[in-house]
């Protein structure tokens, strides 16, 4: 055998040069579409064969492959006729249960990933899809995907644009409103409660705002310089956080700015004061608002309001 | 006589065969000689009839090694060309392999992956070897730190008998809780233990590493385990609302409200959610949960004494 590669000599009794050559005619096959000619050539340069091969035996290895399970076409390209593999016995096919064993990790895991791994995980099993024989075994996978009726083209867009800050108009699906225009200067993309937001600073309402990604229908205008003058003062507001800091997540408009006693204190900017109130009430008990004393009161305020109307309704 | 266009070739059958059982790794010693030894005629030993063919693939470039009693594919003639987000991908899920204790589910997987491994190209091996050393979804701590404790769990959820469990959190009172064991949670950096209350009737996700003492007793119990939880969203919140895996919709009402139900959400993560909803959610049943909505707002008044 070391004689073999070493002089690239066939010597018979050591391999099955049928079984090689056939080898070697489907991976040609399996390129693109090629004519007995082409193939005589490439047997003739390969160098371990170093010889033709009659259409006799071409046509034997053609049947030898198809009762392996290849489907091997004939057609006629610029006037000659050439041989192709279409599909073969090797060709990654997918297992409903492989499938579903996939759904139930994602499903596991899918709220703890960033936008990225989410958005990484979409186009790989995009691609995937696009190269096995049952690309419709991936329906399960969509209907748990957390970028579920979310244009994928869309979100890369609108997750390049925020990067660079840029300021657009984009046509929106509104629940109360219907479809509108809306103008923003762009944040940030990110997740919320297992949704994806746009994050930006709004024209319309002059404070920030976040919109749900699945609802932005299209971009309409990118600006190339943003005129949008930020009049909203953004409030900042500072609250101890006393729970388990794998369960603090900090946004993009958080930090934390110094340690407690008790735990960490944590700023959080912005210049929508529901979107705090939303990320305040949201920790329970695990947080308490430390400044400016104007918010905290309004903070006290909204607790006593829902603690009045729990039995109302 | 066979006609021209009908004759195949016995090897090269042969050699597309052996070849299925590597992909499909079913390539066990036995059935490969057994699928070599089919119309052969000449006297030569299994050994060399099968080195023969072993020989034929090595020089077409795939590497195959034995490993009890079963021929593997270390690298496939057909390759499928990934790329670094796909890689990414791929090895996220196998990081996460590890959250999954149903052995037959974890199995399906690794298949997947595995089929996916053996078509990969140089550059992917490479890239993900870079890769293996950053596992994303990294338990190895809690493996390590709480194995015997994930095990106790896993014990107690099979068994179905309730438990006594003391735990307590990061500054809060330590808590003695009464329940069945129901699953263990994975999350990113953490795995719970939760637990259906039946005095309550709510399930409570108690991170392991908060348990400081775990008893089972031996009350067995048949019940359900999912309290039920209804609520009514309003305004803008009903219109936008998208339901969550717990959850159903029962109707819709005239005025744009919705009727929710959910199932076994764990009771804290379902009260920080509609606490949010404030005036847009109102809590149909049961009361219990509406008492709990109460003291949980009183708890978080009470930061502001004084």
């Amino acid at each position: 055998m070391k004689e073999f590669l070493k002089n690239k000599k066939v010597t018979y009794n050591l391999m099955s040069f049928t079984g090689f050559k056939a080898l070697v005619l489907f991976s040609y096959l399996l390129e693109s579409p090629k004519s007995y000619k082409e193939i005589c050539q490439y047997f003739l340069e390969h160098p371990y064969l170093n010889e033709k091969i009659s259409i006799d035996t071409l046509r034997v290895y053609i049947t030898s492959l198809k009762r392996v399970g290849c489907e091997v076409k004939r057609e006629r390209i610029d006037g000659v006729s050439k041989y192709s593999v279409v599909s073969n016995p090797f060709e990654l096919t997918i297992a409903q249960e492989q499938v579903s064993s996939l759904v139930k990790v994602y499903k596991i895991i899918s709220n703890d990933l960033t936008l990225e791994e989410l958005l990484n995980i979409e186009l790989f099993l995009k691609r995937l899809s696009s190269k096995i024989k049952n690309p419709e075994i991936f329906e399960a996978f969509s209907r748990v995907s957390l970028l579920k009726g979310v244009d994928i083209e869309l979100l890369q867009e609108l997750i390049t644009l925020s990067a660079k800050k840029k300021q657009i108009i984009f046509q929106y699906k509104s629940p109360r409103s219907g479809i509108k225009n809306i103008e923003v200067l762009l944040s940030n993309v990110g997740i919320n409660n297992s949704k994806i937001y746009l994050y930006g600073y709004s024209k319309e309402y002059n404070h920030d705002a976040s919109y749900l990604v699945s609802r932005i229908v299209k971009i309409l205008d990118v600006k190339n310089e943003p005129d949008i003058l930020i009049q909203s003062t953004p409030i900042v507001v500072g609250f101890e956080y006393i729970g388990d800091l794998s369960d603090l997540d900090l946004k993009d408009n958080e930090k934390i700015v110094q340690t407690s006693d008790r735990g960490v204190i944590v700023e959080i900017t912005s210049t929508n004061e529901f979107m705090i109130n939303q990320r305040i009430l949201g920790f329970t008990d695990k947080a308490k608002v430390l400044y400016p004393q104007s918010y905290q009161k309004q903070f006290i305020n909204i607790l006593k309001d829902m603690k009045a109307g729990i039995y109302i309704g | 006589m066979a006609k021209l266009s009908e004759k195949y070739n016995d090897s090269c059958i042969k050699i597309f065969e052996f070849l299925k059982l590597l992909y499909n790794d079913e390539a066990t010693y036995e059935k490969v000689t057994q699928l070599l030894a089919v119309n052969y005629d000449e006297k030569m030993t299994t050994a060399v009839l099968l080195n023969k063919y072993l020989n034929t693939l090595k020089v077409f470039g795939i590497k195959i090694k034995k490993k009890n009693h079963k021929f593997h594919m270390l690298n496939s003639p057909f390759k499928i060309p990934f790329d670094k987000i796909d890689l990414q991908s791929i090895m996220l899920f196998k990081n996460s392999l590890n959250l999954l204790s149903d052995e037959k589910t974890k199995n399906k997987l690794e298949e997947l992956l595995s089929s996916l491994f053996i078509r990969f190209d140089e550059n992917a091996k490479t890239y993900v070897e870079s890769l293996d050393n950053n596992s994303y979804i990294d338990l190895s701590f809690f493996y390590s730190k709480f194995e015997t404790q994930i095990e106790l769990c896993e014990k107690y959820i099979k068994e179905g008998q309730k438990v006594e469990i003391t735990y307590q959190e990061k500054n809060k009172p330590e808590i003695t809780l009464i329940g069945i064991p129901v699953e263990l949670k994975y999350y990113r950096k953490k795995i719970c233990y939760v637990i259906h209350s039946q005095k309550d009737g709510f399930n409570t996700e108690i991170p392991i590493d908060k348990i400081i003492n775990m008893k089972q007793s031996c009350q067995t119990v048949s019940q359900g385990l999912s309290t039920t939880v209804v609520y009514r969203l309003k305004g803008s919140l009903a219109k936008s609302y998208k339901l969550k895996e717990y959850e159903y919709l029962e109707r819709s009402e005239a005025g744009g409200s919705i009727i929710v139900v959910n199932k076994g959400e764990d009771c804290d993560i379902l009260l920080s959610r509609l606490i949010r909803y404030n005036e847009c959610c109102e809590i149909i049943s049961p009361k219990s949960l509406k008492e709990k909505l109460r003291q949980t707002i009183d708890r978080m008044l009470s930061n502001y004494d004084n």
